[in-house]
């Protein structure tokens, strides 16, 4: 029998796959270990420096009694990134200029209440 | 500096304000008492090193963002430092934008001109003190040494299992290097983990 974990992973991906904001996505756990990816063009630093800014917010939250952050909207000049923690993993979207990160943070949340 | 201060914190929604020079002294804040001096000068070192780890190639940053429960904590970067400003999740996003960029072409020639005063009887958290942090050609030997292992991707992995810790190469403490190497040796295959254990144990290190 499969790995549920890796069930859920495929209907995640499906998912992220069917959202039109969504350019490229990675999804990873705490590690770094890359556990699936839209596709093979991602950069090394960009998962390190997402872990790292991660552990900060993580950190910042701990020390100002906020918990746990949620996501991280990751708003660079040439492109749109949302880190979404999903159970243990991290979700690193690339979204399209044109995304706007409310619409979309709503539209993801109501993808995660339809995965059993 | 503070006619800055009071335009960023008279956004609705905001409930702190701390701004700091790109090396991570704090040059100016408005939070609530019960978050005090060190706690943001600790805030300041965590925050310092995010313009030096992202890749050159992602571009310049307008914000960070990270969404708690019900808070927000941001980065906004400027030129010489950048501003971290934590909101409830209600913050008017247009007008958030509108004063960050007006502050944003002002700051950077304030911050040129501010000093940062070293706070009587403050000391500097010992992560980052040179004598504290792990000295450079330590970790090239043992990236190398690694890398026997762990193939070329030695380097990376270095770097992610510092950035896990909540640090880069440059400022992990001497205190953590155990953390580090048990974060890289999680990453060689099994059969030799007991091998590269037993190697690094003869370099004097403990783990």
């Amino acid at each position: 029998m499969g790995d549920p974990r890796n069930d859920n992973l495929a209907s995640l991906s499906n998912m992220l796959n069917s959202l039109k904001e969504v350019e490229s996505y990675i999804i990873t756990d705490m590690e770094g270990r890359i556990h699936m990816a839209s596709t093979e063009n991602y950069d090394e630093n960009t998962i390190n420096s997402t872990i790292y800014l991660w552990v900060t917010g993580s950190r910042f939250g701990s020390e100002f009694n906020m918990g746990e952050p949620e996501n991280l909207i990751y708003y660079l000049k040439t492109r749109k990134m949302l880190v979404q923690k999903y159970n243990e993993y991290l979700i690193i979207l690339n979204l399209i200029d044109i995304a706007k990160f409310p619409v979309f943070k709503r539209k993801l949340y109501d993808l995660f209440n339809r995965i059993i | 500096m503070n006619q800055l201060m009071s335009n960023i914190k008279n956004i609705p929604g905001v409930v702190g304000v701390v701004i700091f020079k790109d090396n991570g002294g704090l040059v100016a804040y408005d939070f609530p008492e019960a978050y005090d001096k060190n706690l943001l000068n600790r805030m300041g070192l965590k925050f310092q090193p995010i313009k030096e780890i992202l890749p050159q190639e992602e571009g310049e940053i307008v914000y960070l963002c990270w969404e708690y429960e019900d808070l927000l904590a941001f980065y906004y970067p400027v030129g010489g430092g950048w501003v971290n400003i934590v909101s409830s999740d209600h913050i008017p996003m247009p007008v958030f934008s509108l004063t960050m960029t007006a502050v944003a072409s002002k700051l950077p020639k304030l911050l040129e001109e501010a000093e940062v005063p070293q706070a009587q009887g403050q000391e500097q958290p010992a992560a980052v003190t040179a004598e504290n942090t792990v000295p450079q050609e330590q970790l090239e030997k043992l990236e190398k040494f690694f890398a026997t292992y762990l193939g070329p991707a030695s380097a990376v992995i270095f770097k992610r299992a510092a950035h896990h810790l909540g640090y880069t190469l440059n400022n992990i403490p001497k205190d953590h290097l155990t953390d580090l190497l048990q974060g890289v040796i999680a990453r060689v295959p099994g059969d030799k983990k007991d091998i590269v254990t037993e190697k690094i144990r003869e370099m004097s290190i403990n783990i």
